[in-house]
Formats: structure tokens, C-alpha cells, sequence
């Protein structure tokens, strides 16, 4: 279990990093900024899972996944309240949680599936 | 029987899997629909008349119809007249109460000489009657894609006296034209438009050609009065795509393609026209105003009240009264798409009831109308969901107001 608070700092920190690298310091502002940041979300998703996730995929892998998720929104969101959370500033986290949850579960499946063959192919 | 176990997880996770990609698939499609305007994204919803439809001219036109946002529409059913000067007659177009359009067309002397009434008849669908001289010309429904505005209607009316007051007609663009192609856009035949609003506001637009030697490009001018007093100026210059603006006290500055490419719009969208410049001013002096007074009403309320040492620690982190920007703040991601209404409603309600972020915080601390204008856009949001993502069935009520 010292896997999930470590995967949400992780998801957290990386999150909060990419958003100034988006074109207005908030990805759900801008179309590239949604796409640098699903894409980040996406592959730092695949990289742990390829690391931490075996297959058949446990419930404790979909903890340390989902916790990498969490974290990564909570990151955001401070991101976001730094820089003036905007009037509708629920709907915004709420949309923004919707999105990396598609790009992390994506990533992690991805990242998952690959792993399994590779391990599969060196076995 | 392990392996069996084994390999019915497996399928489980490539179900999973594909059910993943499917969402993410979805999410573009569904991302990609919600960026059509709502007018073009259902067309079959309107045009069911009981009149036969003008047949369309299928070459493009310098009039295609463009959908100008909901903002605009709002804006411009505040116009209660608009007059449009030509070189050779003028338009007057009045919105009555019932929200039809009677334009009358009258040459330089003032005498009628072609009359459009444009009746709605449901809240989508259109009719429209041309007379000239006592005479039923013809009687048509509207295009199901041309939203009919004040000065949509002038220009209309002066189309169908310039083809020589037609009995046939077909659509070009935007407009009913005598059959036959009728090159280039109405809107650069019109040398002056006034818009009355309600609440005695009018705005009023000229061309400027600049005099020989003078170091300036034609422009157009629009100068905007509340009671007669003016109040702000708009000049846009179309050689160099540039807006520029002046309210006293409220708001100055200017706008050029390419500050709009850094934005999610990638630039104009359509050509600013005299009509839409009056709307504009309307909406830079209405909302600038009205964000002025809700901001001095929400700094001095905030600054009154006293703060429990929850509140300043919050206030430390958080701006303590956030900007509203137009559109959908946080997430102007959305702001070209179906979601827009929702933010422009939310923020037009905010300045309203004087509220910012805090009411999401806790209701009470603002006014009970502040909670009022979340619920509204959370529902908001939800039932456009619900719709563009066909779920309304699993969501009953969702998508009904």
C-alpha cells in the first residue's frame, strides 16, 4: 500500500508541472492544452502501470491507479486555484476529472497490456 | 480450472479494455459534435412549415448564413429598430412586441416602396411576406438555418427592391434573391445603420473613407449613446482585420487577427459587419457596466464583511474576487461550442445578483439568487451533456427546462 500515496504525489506533481507548459496555464483553456496534458496523464499512466501493474490486473493495481488519478486532479486543481479558480470552477474540476479519468485508464491499460506482452515474449 | 479462471479474466480485461477505447473515441466524437453551433447541429428540427420551402442556390454566395452564438441573438432581440441607409433608399426594420418584423423599404424620398414582414410562427420557424406597392409578391418560409434579425430583415427588404420587387425568388445565402446569381455581400452596399435598443441606447455606425493624403484606411465608425449622451466608439478597420474600441471610464483597446489566433476562436470567424458592430458596442458598454457595478458592489460587500480566520486563510490562497471573463471560465476549451449559452447565462446571472466564486463555497455567505445562477449552470451543463451524448434516456427530466 505504500504504492498509492506515492502514485497520488507522483500524479499530483506531474499534473501541476504540465500545466505551465500549456498555452494558458490551465489545460481546459485551450485545445492544446488539453492535449499536452491528456497525453502526459496518458503516458505517465502507461509508464507506472508497465512498472507496477501484472497481469491479470488485482484490485490493488486499480487502487494504486485510480490513486495516481486522484492525485493527479488534486494537483490540478491547486494549479487552478493558484491562478484564480473562475466562476464555475466546480464544473471545471469536475470536467477535468472526467477527461484524465479517460486518459489515465486509457494510459494504464495501454501501458498494462504492453507490459504483459513484452513480459510474456522474454518469458 | 486455474488456466480457465485465468483465461476468462483475461477477456475481461480486453472487454475492459476496448470499452476504454470505445469512451475515448466517444469522448472526440462527442467533443467534435459539441463544436457545432446548436442551429447547424439540428436543421431537420426546423423548416417543418405548413408553406413550400424556396428552393436553395447550391453555388456559394458572398452571403453565406453564419450562426453568430447566442450571445449575439440575445443582444440583438434588445433592438426594438434598425435603419439602414443605402445610396439609393433606406430600410427600416421594427421588432414589435410579439417579437415579428415589419421592414419597410422606401426610396431616398421617403416614399414606400417595398414592404417584408417577417412573422414567427414558432419558436424556430418563420414566415415571411413581401409586398410592393399593395401587392403580395410573394410568401415564403424562412431559410431553417437563418436566424431573421432587425437588420437581416432591412437588408432583405432592400435585396428584393434592388431585383426589382421578384415574385419568384430563391435562397442565396442568407438572403431571398430573384433566381439568377447575384454576386456580392449586402452588407457592403449599406452606408449607414442605426440600431435603437430598448432602455433608450442607440447605436449608430458609419463608413469613413479617408480623405486624399490623409494617413488613414477606410474604416468603419460606431458610436454608441445611452439618453442621448454618447458613451463609447468602435472603429474596425477590414483591411487590417483590427478592432479597436473606447468606453469612457469602462473600457478601451484593440483587437487584430493575431491576438485571435492565440485564442481558442484561431481568429475572426465571420466578417464583422455595420449591424454587428452596433450589437457589439451594446455589449461592451451593457456588460463592462454592469461588471463595473457588480464589482465595486462585490469589493465593497467583501471588504464590509467580517472574515472568520477560515475565510482569510482561504483568502490567501484563493483570489479573493476572480475576473469573469466572457465565456466559460476555466474552461474556454468549450467556449466555440453547445456549452457556451450555459457560461454566458451563468456569468449574465452573476452580474445580475452581484455574485462571485464564494457562493460555490457556501451559499448563504452571498444571496440565495447566486445559488440560484450554479444550480442553473450545473443543470445546465448536465442536460447539454445528456443530449449531445443521446443519454437523456437514462436520465429522465434531465433535458427538459
Amino acid at each position: 500500500m505504500k504504492t498509492v500515496p506515492g502514485l497520488a504525489l507522483l500524479g499530483g506533481i506531474t499534473a501541476a508541472a504540465v500545466q505551465p507548459l500549456t498555452p494558458t496555464g490551465w489545460w481546459l483553456n485551450s485545445g492544446r492544452g488539453v492535449a499536452i496534458t491528456t497525453i502526459a496523464l496518458a503516458v505517465l499512466a502507461a509508464l507506472v502501470a508497465a512498472r507496477l501493474v501484472k497481469w491479470p490486473v488485482r484490485s490493488r493495481d486499480a487502487a494504486a491507479m485510480s490513486a495516481l488519478w486522484v492525485g493527479a486532479n488534486i494537483g490540478m486543481a491547486v494549479m487552478l486555484f493558484r491562478a484564480g479558480p473562475g466562476t464555475i470552477f466546480p464544473i471545471v474540476l469536475a470536467m477535468g476529472a472526467g477527461i484524465s479519468a479517460l486518459a489515465v485508464g486509457a494510459g494504464s491499460l495501454a501501458g498494462a497490456l504492453l507490459a504483459n506482452v513484452f513480459r510474456r515474449d522474454a518469458g | 480450472m486455474e488456466y480457465r479462471s485465468s483465461q476468462r479474466r483475461f477477456r475481461r480485461w480486453w472487454v475492459l479494455a476496448g470499452t476504454f477505447v470505445a469512451m475515448v473515441g466517444l469522448l472526440y466524437a462527442w467533443r467534435l459534435q459539441a463544436q457545432v453551433p446548436a442551429a447547424q447541429a439540428a436543421p431537420a428540427l426546423r423548416g417543418v412549415g405548413r408553406l413550400p420551402a424556396l428552393a436553395v442556390l447550391t453555388q456559394p454566395t458572398d452571403n453565406e448564413v453564419k450562426d453568430m452564438g447566442g450571445t449575439f441573438y440575445f443582444l440583438e432581440g434588445k433592438a426594438k429598430k434598425v435603419t439602414a441607409r443605402f445610396a439609393d433608399g433606406v430600410a427600416i426594420a421594427d421588432r414589435g412586441m410579439d417579437g415579428n418584423i415589419r421592414t419597410r423599404s422606401t426610396d431616398l424620398a421617403g416614399n414606400e416602396v417595398g414592404k417584408l414582414s417577417v412573422d414567427q410562427v414558432s419558436a424556430r420557424d418563420a414566415e415571411m411576406l413581401y409586398e410592393s406597392n399593395g401587392t403580395q409578391l410573394f410568401y415564403a418560409p424562412v431559410r431553417p438555418d437563418v436566424r431573421p434579425t432587425l437588420d437581416w430583415a432591412a437588408l432583405q427588404a432592400h435585396a428584393l427592391r434592388r431585383d426589382g420587387h421578384p415574385s419568384a425568388v430563391q435562397w442565396q445565402g442568407r438572403f431571398a434573391r430573384a433566381r439568377g446569381a447575384r454576386p456580392g455581400s449586402l452588407d457592403d452596399a449599406v452606408a449607414e445603420v442605426v440600431t435603437e435598443f430598448d432602455q433608450d441606447v442607440t447605436a449608430k455606425t458609419v463608413r469613413v473613407t479617408p480623405k486624399p493624403g490623409e494617413n488613414k484606411r477606410p474604416h468603419t465608425l460606431t458610436r454608441i449613446y445611452d439618453a442621448g449622451v454618447e458613451v463609447g466608439e468602435i472603429a474596425w478597420v477590414p483591411s487590417q482585420k483590427l478592432l479597436m474600441w473606447s468606453f469612457k471610464g469602462l473600457t478601451k483597446g484593440s483587437v487584430t487577427e493575431e491576438t485571435l489566433k492565440k485564442t481558442p476562436s484561431g481568429g475572426w470567424t465571420f466578417q464583422p459587419s455595420m449591424a454587428w458592430a452596433n450589437v457589439q458596442a451594446l455589449a461592451f458598454y451593457t456588460f463592462h457596466t454592469r461588471l463595473a457595478k457588480a464589482g465595486a458592489v462585490s469589493v465593497a460587500r467583501n471588504d464590509r464583511e467580517p472574515r472568520s480566520l477560515g475565510r482569510k486563510v482561504l483568502e490567501s490562497i484563493v483570489r479573493p474576487v476572480e475576473a469573469n471573463a466572457p465565456g466559460c471560465d476555466g474552461l474556454h476549451w468549450l467556449d466555440g461550442s453547445v456549452f457556451r449559452p450555459c457560461c454566458d447565462a451563468h456569468d449574465l446571472c452573476y452580474v445580475k445578483a452581484g455574485c462571485n466564486q464564494y457562493s460555490w463555497y457556501w451559499p448563504p455567505s452571498m444571496s440565495w439568487a447566486c445559488t440560484g445562477c450554479n444550480t442553473l449552470a450545473v443543470y445546465c451543463f448536465y442536460s447539454t451533456i445528456a443530449i449531445t451524448t443521446g443519454s437523456c434516456v437514462y436520465m429522465p427530466g434531465a433535458c427538459t427546462w
